[in-house]
């Protein structure tokens, strides 16, 4: 059996109504919560988070999926521990809270100063665990399955982002190995060409450059003017890094100036810190073995899955959990093999689909 | 919300399915737990939500859909 060795759990605190847990994982502390965070268990959680905070992790990422209850005191003891962190040049977000907590998040204003992160962020750490439980390394062509899936998933949180790539140097030259659609692709290519813009900066300097209205921008003389073009007002680029080298970029292109929220921006880093992880676990010059073929089978099948997911949410205006459901009752009923069906939604529901746009999940007549 | 017995192993078992193989089949299915915390849901020595018990219910079904022997289908979580 596979185990995460820096990954085990190093602090377990208990009481009725509230259990936390905090574990380190690629220098991230990570406190699962199950329970109810209120007056009766704020001694918990404020033990809780100062076990995490004395790991001198750089960052401490609070799972709340398995809370059903947050109150003032709760959110008090978040708040406060995300400030000190903050002064102390690090920071906590959290991560898989269910609706009714994101919801109560934004009614207090606390989306950002908690940096509430989708689930869809822990995504990159379950790459490593995928790659022990099929004991194979990281190869190439599993990291850019991965770094794909890293693209999808960020493309699918971020409400102001049009199109994400990423940029990596391969064969002596930058080049984009994973991108959400053609339009990203080709101001990637844009800017190779032109040997300049964001994204060629990103992967070079290992700093951050975006632009948050193209039309008014002075930099890059040669790619701007391209931009309009390809219907892109603004664009952000974040280096993805093994401690100061670079080592590629995450772009981010939008239709609209000034698109990204903050929490978005802030967003961006953590993905681009995901595929970075990815990276640094690889090992591309380990040959392909048996065991490839499983981890791309699952990666794609995860992306196809995430995607059809997004179409039911934005269609039938459902929360991720209920989108899954959905697909998995039409999958039983019908005893089509869920992945089938996903393939059928996504290919229904792209703008140019190819084969049969015929959507399995429409109702009669509607398809 | 929960699972208190060991089902979902005994399932697992009769699939002819290692531990690994399991997790690869649910993160496929855009499973979120990590390899270890699954091992535990399947052992019932921690509990889950609903929508990742579907894909483990899932991840094991299929499997049986697959196969020739007779199926011990794994429930879906009730509504």
């Amino acid at each position: 059996m596979s185990r995460r060795p820096s990954g085990r759990c190093i602090a377990l605190t208990r009481a009725p109504d509230l259990t936390g847990s905090v574990r380190v994982h690629d220098g991230t502390a990570l406190v699962m919560l199950a329970g109810e965070a209120d007056l009766a268990s704020e001694h918990v959680l404020r033990e809780v988070l100062w076990q995490a905070v004395d790991t001198g992790a750089r960052s401490v990422v609070v799972d709340m999926a398995l809370v059903s209850f947050c109150d003032a005191r709760g959110l008090g003891v978040l708040v406060t521990t995300s400030r000190d962190l903050r002064e102390a040049g690090r920071r906590l977000s959290v991560s898989a809270a269910p609706p009714a907590l994101r919801r109560l998040f934004q009614l207090t204003g606390l989306t950002e100063a908690l940096w509430v992160a989708p689930a869809t962020l822990d995504e990159g750490l379950l790459i490593a665990d995928l790659a022990a439980a099929a004991r194979v390394p990281l190869t190439r062509g599993v990291v850019d399955a991965a770094l794909r899936l890293v693209v999808v998933m960020s493309k699918a949180v971020m409400a102001g982002a049009d199109g994400v790539s990423i940029t990596l140097p391969r064969d002596g030259r930058l080049r984009t190995v994973a991108a959400s659609n053609d339009v990203v692709l080709q101001m990637d290519h844009d800017q190779y060409t032109t040997a300049q813009g964001p994204c060629l900066d990103a992967a070079t300097l290992g700093e951050p450059f975006s632009s948050s209205s193209l039309a008014a921008e002075q930099r890059w003389p040669e790619f701007v003017p391209r931009a309009p073009a390809r219907g892109i007002a603004s664009v952000m680029s974040t280096p993805l890094l093994a401690g100061a080298r670079p080592l590629g970029a995450l772009n981010v292109y939008s239709r609209a100036a000034g698109a990204l929220a903050s929490h978005e921006q802030q967003w961006a880093t953590q993905f681009a810190e995901q595929a970075s992880n990815v990276l640094l676990a690889a090992d591309t010059r380990a040959p392909h073995g048996p065991g490839d073929a499983r981890i791309r089978e699952a990666l794609v099948s995860r992306e196809v899955i995430a995607q059809a997911q997004g179409a039911i949410m934005t269609r039938q205006r459902l929360s991720p959990d209920a989108a899954y459901r959905f697909l998995v009752d039409i999958s039983r009923t019908t005893g089509k093999p869920l992945l089938t069906l996903c393939r059928e939604v996504v290919a229904a529901t792209a703008p140019h689909g190819k084969g049969n746009p015929t959507d399995p999940t429409a109702p009669a007549g509607q398809s | 919300m929960t699972t208190p017995d060991d089902s979902l192993d005994r399932a697992r078992q009769d699939a002819d399915l290692s531990q690994d193989e399991l997790w690869i089949r649910y993160f496929g299915l855009g499973g979120m737990a990590p390899a270890m915390e699954l091992e535990a849901v399947c052992h019932g020595a921690m509990r889950t939500d609903g929508p990742d018990h579907d894909r483990i219910a899932h991840a094991l079904n299929t499997l049986h859909r697959t196969r020739t022997q007779p199926p011990r289908p794994v429930l879906p979580r009730p509504r």
